[in-house]
């Protein structure tokens, strides 16, 4: 009962929030899934924060999750935006999705392999997700014991709750402490990743480009691994292509309510993890920075993107402030690192080195280089893929400045997360890259090169957002 | 240009992921040996080393911790080597909700979590504790004052 009222949850507040974006329907599921396990996650310790950690805490916040999503539901119901499927201009090949679903095939089985290897996941799993799930699972009325101080500071007390909310949920549903329940999650955010992205680029660029998207990504080695060691920068990348996926929507198609509903994906991955608030911010910045649109609408725009990441920054702001303690990375900064040119020098060989690092990356870093550097620039500039592509430049840029602040050796630190960072910017890079590269959806373009624009992507070439008097309609 | 060819971006991705799956089959088939994942999947997980003594624990509370491998415990000051620290998280990583206490001794019960079991004796000394209930073979140990 509990775990069916569990599952109505975050089916049902996913699809509330869903239903707000006029996507079609593959997107649309995608995302409601997505939604539904951060909302499932950030109501639980919203309500443990307000009124402990009880056995009927999860039941009665299940139960009011479920009572206020099918109140929206039934408001949206006749007000809901539905958008057909046009027929596509062109044959498209059949191949791309061929090999896109032998990848996700291929993917599951190593991630199977890895996890029989190491059910517990790899170091940052057990040191810090899944600890984190044990002691919210297992501490009863007493779970602020979690955030002790007089716990190692590896254990990283202060990093946001959304994978372990999940995995102890997941505990307490199964009344024991399993390690598939950790695994499977993990599973389960790897493949919403996937499906958000080949979902989001379907939508604004077609099928074969969302076949292709995915193929990317799945045949990343860094992707899989990580995945497989319950690595929560899985689930920020998840929430922050949604994101993206949003806000290039909304600058493509003009309506407000994409903006609004990305606000609330990226406050999801300002809930993950730490570095989601940098992305938060940064595509909130974009957003305003980039001119897509008149200054009026690109503040209008960006006010709905805030709004709607309120409450859940809300939540994060609690615990920053009453919960959790201060983060070691920022416990000792010293500006004067940032002036120590032998750090540049290292950060800089170090980054150069890991965009060749096979083992991780295969030869993906050094393709993107390549397309960005000879390909871009010979495009028309795309401002969906601009705005994107700005906000992860400017995420990157931050985490590096906080590679050269941190107190531990630079050469460690970076190797030792290097690939957990990229891994959350990468699934956005892979569909800035498509936004660039590829016609909007209903643009001629045959297989075998490219057309004419349309009005619409002309429109959207010059930077001005398409249709205004039409999408007022929406708004 | 407009955009780019989609037959000329679906080879490069093509390939792209060909190479990007041939190193993945080589890491989860052949540096991870997959013949021997069935042996893998059978050994006893790191944290059935503390099985035993979570019963012999309260079920919850501060318990102090003692090891006779250096710990990294202020950030930026890395031990010699990772030993230490990971002896910790495993065992915190066990016994959750206990919250183990790196060198504190005045708790009721201490936990000595070592590398070494030849070194118990020794470590309890150093600390003015005597040796309560062993196990696996004294790597861990209950302390007393």
């Amino acid at each position: 009962m509990t775990a069916i009222l569990a599952a109505a949850a975050v089916a049902l507040s996913g699809a509330a929030v869903a239903s707000f974006v006029p996507m079609r329907r593959p997107a649309r599921v995608a995302l409601a899934a997505l939604f539904g396990l951060g909302i499932w996650s950030a109501a639980w310790s919203a309500a443990l924060f307000l009124s402990g950690n009880t056995p009927r805490t999860l039941l009665v916040k299940d139960a009011l999750i479920v009572a206020v999503s099918a109140a929206v539901l039934l408001w949206r119901r006749d007000g809901r935006d539905s958008v057909g499927t046009p027929a596509e201009p062109v044959e498209v090949p059949r191949w791309p999705r061929v090999a896109a679903m032998a990848a996700c095939v291929l993917a599951t089985a190593f991630f199977v392999e890895h996890t029989l290897r190491y059910p517990d996941g790899g170091w940052d799993a057990w040191a810090i997700w899944n600890l984190r799930a044990r002691f919210l699972a297992r501490a009863g009325a007493g779970f602020r014991v979690a955030f002790s101080p007089e716990i190692l500071f590896w254990a990283h007390q202060d990093y946001p709750l959304l994978v372990p909310g999940v995995v102890a949920q997941g505990f307490l549903l199964a009344a024991a402490q399993p390690v598939w329940v950790s695994a499977a999650i993990s599973y389960l955010f790897a493949a919403l990743t996937v499906a958000v992205l080949a979902a989001g680029v379907g939508e604004l660029r077609g099928p074969p480009w969302s076949s292709l998207s995915a193929l990317a990504l799945l045949a990343t080695p860094a992707f899989v691994g990580l995945a497989a060691n319950q690595q929560a920068d899985i689930p920020v990348g998840a929430y922050l292509v949604a994101a993206c996926v949003l806000v290039a929507a909304g600058i493509e198609s003009g309506r407000r309510a994409h903006f609004a509903v990305a606000g609330a994906a990226a406050s999801l991955a300002a809930w993950t993890k730490n570095e989601g608030a940098l992305h938060l911010l940064c595509l909130g910045f974009a957003l305003l920075a980039v001119r897509w649109a008149p200054t009026r609408q690109r503040l209008r725009a960006a006010l709905s993107y805030g709004c709607a990441a309120l409450p859940v920054l809300a939540l994060l702001a609690y615990f920053k402030l009453e919960v959790a303690r201060a983060n070691d990375l920022l416990s000792n900064p010293s500006p004067a690192r940032l002036l120590e040119v032998h750090r540049w020098g290292d950060l800089f060989v170090a980054l150069a080195r890991r965009a060749a690092f096979f083992q991780t990356w295969g030869l993906w870093l050094l393709a993107g280089i390549a397309v960005l550097v000879l390909i871009v620039p010979r495009l028309p500039p795309r401002a969906s893929a601009r705005t994107v592509g700005v906000a992860l430049a400017l995420s990157f840029a931050t985490t590096l400045a906080v590679y050269l602040l941190q107190p531990h050796p630079l050469d460690w630190f970076f190797r030792a997360s290097i690939d957990r960072v990229l891994i959350q910017l990468w699934p956005s890079a892979l569909l800035a890259t498509v936004l660039a590269l590829a016609p909007v959806r209903g643009g001629s373009q045959s297989a075998e090169g490219a057309g004419n624009p349309s009005a619409g992507e002309a429109v959207l070439a010059t930077g001005v957002s398409p249709s205004p008097q039409a999408s007022a309609k929406v708004r | 240009m407009i955009s780019v060819p989609l037959r000329g971006a679906a080879l490069a991705v093509a390939i792209l992921a060909a190479v990007g799956f041939a190193r993945e089959a080589w890491f989860h088939l052949v540096s991870e040996p997959i013949w021997n994942l069935p042996a893998r999947a059978r050994e006893p997980r790191p944290e059935e080393r503390y099985r035993t003594v979570r019963v012999a624990l309260p079920p919850a509370g501060r318990v102090g911790y003692v090891s006779d491998e250096p710990i990294s415990d202020v950030a930026g000051a890395l031990a010699p080597d990772e030993w230490g620290t990971w002896l910790y998280q495993e065992a915190q990583y066990a016994l959750a909700p206990v919250v183990l206490v790196v060198g504190e001794t005045s708790t009721p019960v201490v936990l000595a979590n070592l590398k070494d079991a030849g070194r118990l004796e020794e470590i309890a000394r150093a600390h003015h504790l005597r040796v309560g209930r062993r196990f696996e073979g004294g790597s861990v140990a209950l302390l007393h004052r």
